[in-house]
């Protein structure tokens, strides 16, 4: 197992190498110029300071050589173009954390409702109560969240006053955004749940539980729980990455200081140092869930667990 | 004095509800087996062979299959079909065991070994993790897996088909129930495996003293290790006996056929092997007469019109045809159908 996160961690620091490399590359390579509108109304030596400040006077391979070498030896993704005196790793630290709180108890609240809700419905199966999950699950996967988001403002913000509008700082302005991040999620690991379920349960296996005399259950807690979740694992992991990345859109609805503006912004804005830095990161985070998805799994099916160790 | 039946299936009737119609899977079956007793049920594929296996376990899909409301299935003088879920969970594994056909899928791949088989120990016999883990222990020595204290710690996927099949066995005979089930215990492993996994079917019944309705369709295996047969077409029993009876003596042209079937070490390589041609009538509107006439190389007017009434050859020996009546023409008939016909059947 050690090995095996060993060999992990080195692939996952090649595949990081080469996004690194390729955004670089196709950022600089993208047309338009970060600072131009900003130096517009300089005078032409001036222009030229704070283009070799930021090292845009020098050709791209160069350029390139520096960024990576300042990275691995500081780990500094670089100052901002846009927010002068702040560097991607301040905003990084500053916002992401935000972003991740409310994302982990979204998750959270995915995860455990979606594996109940899915197991509940397909345990009966074309019964009443199947029928309700599936109807509100095929709503919730459809409608974007923006639109819930929006719903629960007039509703339970607005018309009852349950809790704030938006707003960030205390603990009941979690309470909307949380809800509107986990509906969609809470569906689909619902569906992925009931779907796996279903499987599971027309196994052979499942009969010849029943044959050795376990009760209803026994069946679903000792035989059918673990193996239906298997399939589960495997979407935890993008799900872990996307926590710290946040919502654009509900992050600015429910007027949130998460990462998720300052990506966009970044792009729009043509933030050089801003969309590489925010694009390592996620990057990062998203190797990482990989590899914690992988011991998952060994955790969850012993036949992957003892493949590894044999390795 | 033969042995007391220990279950005893009366009227049984098994449909299917499906888009087409009501699939009639057994129609009307009356079979016993006795203590100690090895039983094959024979015949080919969707005769209702296994039908028959998971009623008796209660097993089949409930809200598809329906079982016939004056069908009995008496087990130790107490009828099956009037007990409750939770009652019957308590006969499975206990007191009637099944083993099924594919061992590879028949095993939960995220439960060890040792777990799987203690498990029906923890349920019936309320043993404690430590007692089941022994006896779990001593059931995989009884079912001849070497390094059973290291195996017990294992997964299925650690395991061969034979060996699956043996911890299937295990499990089953863990609380020493008075019936095991096996269906198709070896169809889907190796003949060299098959040989094996009878033998220590066949072992074990004789140190324990089970009961066993072994449902195949491979004569071989019957020949080796069943007292008695039930021959099985379409939903129906057409004849049963011992196994001599049906080997030696076989009375329905159906036994006749399958038993023709069987390659023999003396066929030369010239000659074409037997086979029965045409396929079983489908049961969703089965024939009125008998199921087999239109297959039957010895039928009759009457064979399709009206079914066959029962014709006991000796106190072992019975058989649903129409041959054996006493208007019936039996010019060109086998001799084996008419040996000690004449005696018996008037």
């Amino acid at each position: 197992m050690f090995k095996f996160i060993i060999r992990r961690t080195f692939y996952g620091l090649i595949t990081l190498f080469l996004i690194i490399t390729a955004t670089f590359f196709i950022i600089a390579g993208a047309p338009g110029d970060p600072i131009a509108a900003k130096v517009e109304q300089m005078p032409e030596k001036a222009q030229q300071v704070i283009r070799s400040k930021y090292g845009l006077d020098k050709p791209v391979v160069e350029r390139y050589l520096m960024y990576m070498k300042n990275l691995v030896t500081t780990g500094d993704f670089g100052e901002s173009i846009i927010y002068t005196g702040k560097s991607a790793n301040d905003v990084i630290r500053d916002n992401a954390l935000i972003s991740a709180k409310i994302g982990i108890i979204a998750l959270s609240l995915q995860i455990s409702i979606g594996i109940g809700l899915g197991l509940v419905s397909a345990l009966n199966r074309e019964k009443f109560g199947d029928h309700i999950i599936r109807v509100c699950v095929v709503l919730a996967i459809c409608v974007p969240s923006f639109v819930f988001a929006a719903l629960l403002q007039y509703f339970i913000a607005f018309r009852w006053r349950l809790a704030p509008v938006s707003g960030w700082g205390e603990l009941r302005h979690y309470i909307l955004p949380v809800a509107a991040y986990a509906i969609g999620g809470i569906a689909s690991y619902t569906k992925y749940m009931r779907s796996s379920t279903l499987s599971v349960i027309g196994e052979d296996f499942i009969l010849t539980a029943q044959a050795k005399g376990c009760k209803k259950r026994r069946i679903v807690r000792k035989h059918i729980l673990r193996n239906s979740m298997i399939p589960i694992v495997t979407m935890i992991g993008p799900a872990i990455a996307g926590i710290f990345a946040g919502s654009f859109i509900l992050e600015s609805m429910f007027s949130i200081p998460g990462l998720g503006a300052y990506y966009v912004k970044a792009v729009s804005d043509k933030d050089h140092t801003m969309i590489i830095g925010l694009t390592i990161f996620y990057a990062i985070l998203y190797v990482l869930s990989l590899i914690v998805v992988d011991i998952l799994y060994g955790i969850v099916d012993p036949r992957i667990r003892i493949a590894k160790s044999e390795q | 004095m033969s042995a007391q039946r220990i279950i005893d299936i009366k009227n049984l009737t098994v449909s299917f509800n499906t888009y087409t119609g009501t699939l009639q899977a057994v129609r009307g079956i009356d079979l016993h087996l006795k203590q100690g007793e090895v039983l094959a049920i024979v015949g080919e594929s969707g005769c209702g062979k296994t039908v028959t296996a998971k009623a008796v376990m209660r097993l089949l899909p409930t809200p598809q299959a329906v079982i016939g409301n004056d069908s009995e299935i008496t087990f130790a003088g107490k009828n099956l079909l009037s007990f409750t879920e939770s009652e019957m969970a308590k006969i499975r594994g206990k007191e009637i065991s099944m083993i099924f056909q594919d061992p590879m899928t028949s095993l939960n791949p995220t439960m060890k070994i040792g777990e799987q088989i203690a498990e029906s120990l923890i349920i019936h016999q309320n043993q404690s993790r430590q007692q089941a883990n022994s006896q779990a222990l001593a059931m995989l020595e009884l079912v001849k897996i070497p390094n059973a204290r290291r195996r017990l710690k294992q997964y299925p996927f650690e395991f061969s088909g034979g060996m699956r099949q043996r911890v299937m066995i295990a499990i089953a005979l863990a609380c020493n129930p008075k019936v095991l089930i096996a269906d198709e215990p070896t169809t889907a492993l190796d003949v060299t495996i098959q040989v094996q996994i009878m033998n220590l079917i066949k072992d074990l019944q004789q140190k324990l003293n089970q009961g066993i309705i072994l449902i195949t369709h491979d004569l071989g295996v019957v020949a080796s290790v069943a007292d008695r047969v039930v021959v099985m077409y379409a939903g129906k029993i057409v004849e049963e006996g011992t196994v001599d009876e049906i080997f030696y003596q076989p009375k329905h042209p159906y036994t006749f056929a399958l038993l023709k079937s069987i390659p023999k070490l003396n066929t030369n390589n010239q000659e074409k092997l037997y086979s029965l041609a045409g396929t079983p009538p489908e049961l969703i509107n089965p024939p009125l007469g008998c199921p087999f006439a239109a297959r039957c190389e010895f039928g009759m007017k009457v064979c399709r019109v009206k079914y066959p009434v029962i014709v006991n050859f000796t106190d072992s020996h019975q058989g649903y045809c129409w041959l054996y009546h006493e208007k019936a023409d039996r010019t060109g008939l086998p001799v084996q159908f008419l040996q000690g016909v004449e005696s018996s059947a008037q």
